[in-house]
């Protein structure tokens, strides 16, 4: 820090400083007596790059944790500027402090109306998206009409943004929200031809749904078809928000048998969270199914392996969060991975955590075929380095006996 | 569903603080901090951490902490997810050493990228292309243009090609000289026991394309044997239906590098080298003999970058280890309970065997607690366990002959011998 601060007191002659990205560690430099008089110069003054560099200059002290509350009033007059740059960074300082000075954000709903028709739709939705985050239930009817508009706007990125949004004002005042009619219109977003757009509405509902017990969200068959036409072309994190959605819903036989088909393909997405909550979805939605030959092929043959290559991963992260799953599927299904034990065999550098699982997990797949393959690793482990994972091998092999009674000699 | 992210360095200064729902106090970060203090290593710390009101879920890269708090039911590999995506970013845009240093550097331009990254709460734009088009990455030629041409970091506009059928790929793509690059890297996991059983083995494909095309190319690619990618994780811009149909990898592929796809072997595979360790404690000396060779039929093919780490109790005193190829160094791992030998030969020789003997001193009477276990690194070119080969590349809807190029490797992923 010390260093940053030197750097910046020889860099203050402002002909010679550097300007643009990758040279921002000198605004983080500590804060004097009467810097916030400086500050409050440098912001009212008229060179542009002048008021960029002090509102960067704000955003650092509040990064760092100090209080710049007090130059509320002056970051809020440069709001009007055409520079997008100014303006986000404006944005994202009004976000942080509104809710320590609501009187002086009623001065600002001016230039958010004048903004949420500018021609550029980055703008627009720039606005609607800080009209979220001020979360003061004062100044919320003053915000609703650009909301509405931009919930109708021709531009899918700013629709996008005002789905969410709504979940937002619905979390500061739910009663707003219906006066306007909001949920009504988030509902038919469900049905726009932009699959971002049907994504965020959804996972906009899904939020309210789970605030409140009213009835907001009901899945109705044609709703299903949408959801899962919309799923195939939205983003990866759109597909997690319409797959967790499903995972909600009770499906009838038949509507669980087309969801299954449907849903199987995101198995082996690239993205764990995806595989992950397509697994849940159709495990939960075989139970419904009457066809017996379709549970036990997708049981068989496509569940285990997503669930094995998220453990053939190099992050331990998402190892321990597959490994802590597997144990709950386990649970239910118990044979599931009696052929796969050899993935559960614990890596020499695998962190503490990723192993403890791991042991877990060998203990509850432990069964007549499998023991002794299980009890030679088991063993191997009795002369590793860490003592807690020793302790827990041991305590394994004692778990193993008890469970069958002929592994109970060899152990 | 992503309500907030704290980055920390790991002494747990906040570097960036960014909320989309509710403020979350700054004391959730000592929290965090008082956890880590519990364990003897740092990387122990378990990713999903349950304190009273709120769950804290953690990424840790390096010395960069990425850290976010819930308290509402959240699928957790959603939360760990969108930090391996802020993270890819982030290598993307600063390079491959990100330490907090850089993020310091960089704050303004990492708050950006996380408003468009994360939209309120819901991710949305991750797609590397489309960050690029929206905000420039801090390259020399863009610095040199903002401190002159006064241009913003920041476009005004939204990237054509945003919200359309193919968004990994903008419009208006041009390179002088047109070429697409595959890599077919594989990865070896194994343990192998003391007797030189291999107890385990998988091996992890990828083939990853480079692709410096004008416009907007369509490729097919064939390879020799469609079963083993039959349950392959494939990108987004792959065609799943005629992939499962036929067998054929048909896309429009993003510029710049990606990851095709990925598949998994599993069982039984050939190993490019054997390892023959032996390390025999007496009397507060350890014998040591290790030697290695290539097992490879065709020996025109060379193994290069070959490390093998033996990992020996902290009390050693001293090591008097000799090798007839590569070289041998003493490195002190700075948390745990090792020190580390490291035997590094560059390539492999065809005509010797390479060996490493000597001795090593304990305090005496010193009786080592368990067997160390070895990991071993090399790099086999031009060979791979599978066979897999591409067979067919066609490259349609352009104008140009490009240069096709294809390249095959076998690595060492998590390669333990133990004895």
């Amino acid at each position: 820090m010390s260093s940053s601060s030197k750097k910046s007191k020889r860099t203050k002659a402002k002909k010679k400083e550097k300007k643009g990205p990758g040279n921002d560690s000198r605004y983080f430099s500590s804060t004097k007596k009467g810097e916030i008089a400086e500050l409050r110069r440098e912001l009212n003054s008229m060179n542009e790059e002048a008021v960029k560099d002090a509102v960067k200059k704000v955003i650092a002290s509040m990064t760092v944790g100090k209080d710049v509350s007090a130059l509320f009033a002056d970051v809020l007059k440069r709001m009007t500027t055409q520079d997008t740059e100014l303006k986000k960074l404006v944005y994202l300082y009004i976000i942080t402090y509104a809710r320590s000075s609501p009187k002086v954000v009623l001065l600002s709903v001016n230039s958010f109306t004048k903004d949420a028709k500018h021609r550029s739709p980055l703008i627009r939705a720039l606005v609607i998206r800080t009209i979220g985050c001020i979360r003061l239930p004062d100044v919320v009817d003053y915000f609703c009409p650009p909301l509405a508009e931009g919930l109708k706007d021709p531009d899918p990125y700013v629709r996008k943004t005002a789905a969410v949004c709504v979940a937002k004002l619905y979390d500061i005042s739910p009663e707003a929200v219906e006066e306007h009619g909001f949920l009504k219109t988030l509902r038919s977003l469900i049905s726009d031809h932009n699959a971002m757009v049907v994504a965020n509405a959804v996972a906009a509902l899904a939020e309210i749904a789970e605030s409140t017990s009213k009835d907001v969200f009901k899945i109705t068959p044609d709703m299903l078809n949408k959801l899962l036409a919309a799923m195939n072309e939205c983003t990866e994190w759109g597909q997690v928000f319409i797959l967790d959605c499903l995972a909600k819903y009770n499906p009838t036989a038949k509507q669980a048998e087309t969801v299954v088909e449907r849903v199987v393909p995101r198995l082996i997405h690239a993205n764990s969270a995806v595989s992950m909550s397509a697994v849940k979805v159709i495990i939960k939605y075989l139970d419904v199914v009457e066809n017996t030959s379709m549970r036990s092929y997708v049981m068989r043959e496509k569940i285990p392996n997503p669930l094995i290559t998220i453990l053939s991963g190099d992050k331990p992260e998402l190892q321990y969060i597959a490994l802590r799953n597997i144990n709950l599927i386990l649970q239910k299904e118990g044979k599931l991975l009696d052929k796969h034990v050899r993935h559960f065999f614990c890596k020499y550098n695998d962190p503490l955590y990723v192993k403890l699982e791991k042991l877990e997990i060998m203990a509850r797949v432990a069964s007549n075929d499998n023991y002794d393959k299980i009890l030679m690793e088991l063993r191997a482990y009795g002369s590793e380095v860490d003592e807690a994972f020793v302790r827990r091998a041991i305590a394994t092999i004692g778990r193993i006996a008890v469970k069958l009674d002929g592994a109970a000699r060899k152990c | 569903m992503f309500p907030n992210l704290f980055v920390l360095n790991s002494t747990g200064e906040v570097l960036i603080e960014k909320h989309w729902e509710e403020k979350v106090p700054r004391k959730v970060v000592d929290l965090f901090m008082e956890q880590q203090l519990k364990k003897e290593r740092k990387v122990d710390v378990s990713p999903v951490i349950e304190t009273p009101k709120l769950y804290l879920i953690h990424t840790r890269r390096g010395d960069v902490i990425l850290l976010t708090t819930v308290n509402k039911e959240t699928p957790p590999l959603f939360v760990i997810e969108i930090h391996n995506k802020i993270m890819q970013v982030m290598y993307h845009y600063f390079g491959p050493a990100i330490n907090s240093r850089t993020i310091k550097e960089n704050f303004v331009l990492i708050y950006h990228l996380l408003d468009e990254m994360v939209d309120g709460g819901f991710p949305f734009t991750t797609d590397i292309n489309q960050l690029q088009a929206m905000i420039q990455p801090p390259t020399i030629v863009n610095k040199v243009m903002a401190t002159f041409a006064n241009s913003d970091s920041v476009k005004k506009a939204l990237p054509e090609g945003m919200l359309t059928k193919i968004p990994w790929r903008r419009t208006g793509v041009k390179y002088h000289s047109n070429e697409i690059c595959f890599d077919l890297i594989e990865e070896i996991n194994c343990i192998i026991e003391r007797n030189s059983n291999v107890s385990v083995c998988e091996v992890k494909g990828s083939i990853v394309c480079t692709c410096r095309l004008s416009g907007m190319p369509d490729i097919t690619l064939t390879v020799s044997h469609p079963s083993l990618i039959q349950d392959a994780v494939l990108h987004r811009c792959v065609r799943i239906n005629r992939f499962r149909r036929e067998r054929v990898i048909s896309f429009v592929p993003p510029d710049g590098r990606f990851t095709l796809l990925t598949y998994f072997l599993r069982g039984p595979c050939q190993l490019p080298i054997f390892v023959r360790p032996s390390i025999n404690y007496t009397n507060g000396t350890g014998n040591v003999n290790i030697s290695v060779g290539s097992k490879m039929r065709d020996q025109s093919k060379t193994i290069e970058d070959v490390k093998v780490i033996i990992p020996f109790p902290k009390d050693m005193l001293s090591s008097n280890l000799t090798t007839n190829a590569g070289s041998v160094t003493t490195v002190e791992t700075a948390s745990g309970p090792h020190r580390e030998v490291h035997w590094v030969i560059p390539r492999l020789p065809k005509d010797k065997t390479p060996v490493l003997e000597g001795s090593v001193l304990f305090p005496t009477g010193f009786k080592p607690p368990h067997r160390p276990t070895l990991s071993v690194q090399f790099n086999a070119k031009s060979w791979n366990t599978s066979g897999l080969q591409v067979e067919g590349l066609d490259v349609i809807d352009v104008k140009y002959k490009p240069f096709r190029g294809v390249r095959t490797a076998t690595r060492a992923g998590n390669f333990t011998v133990r004895l």
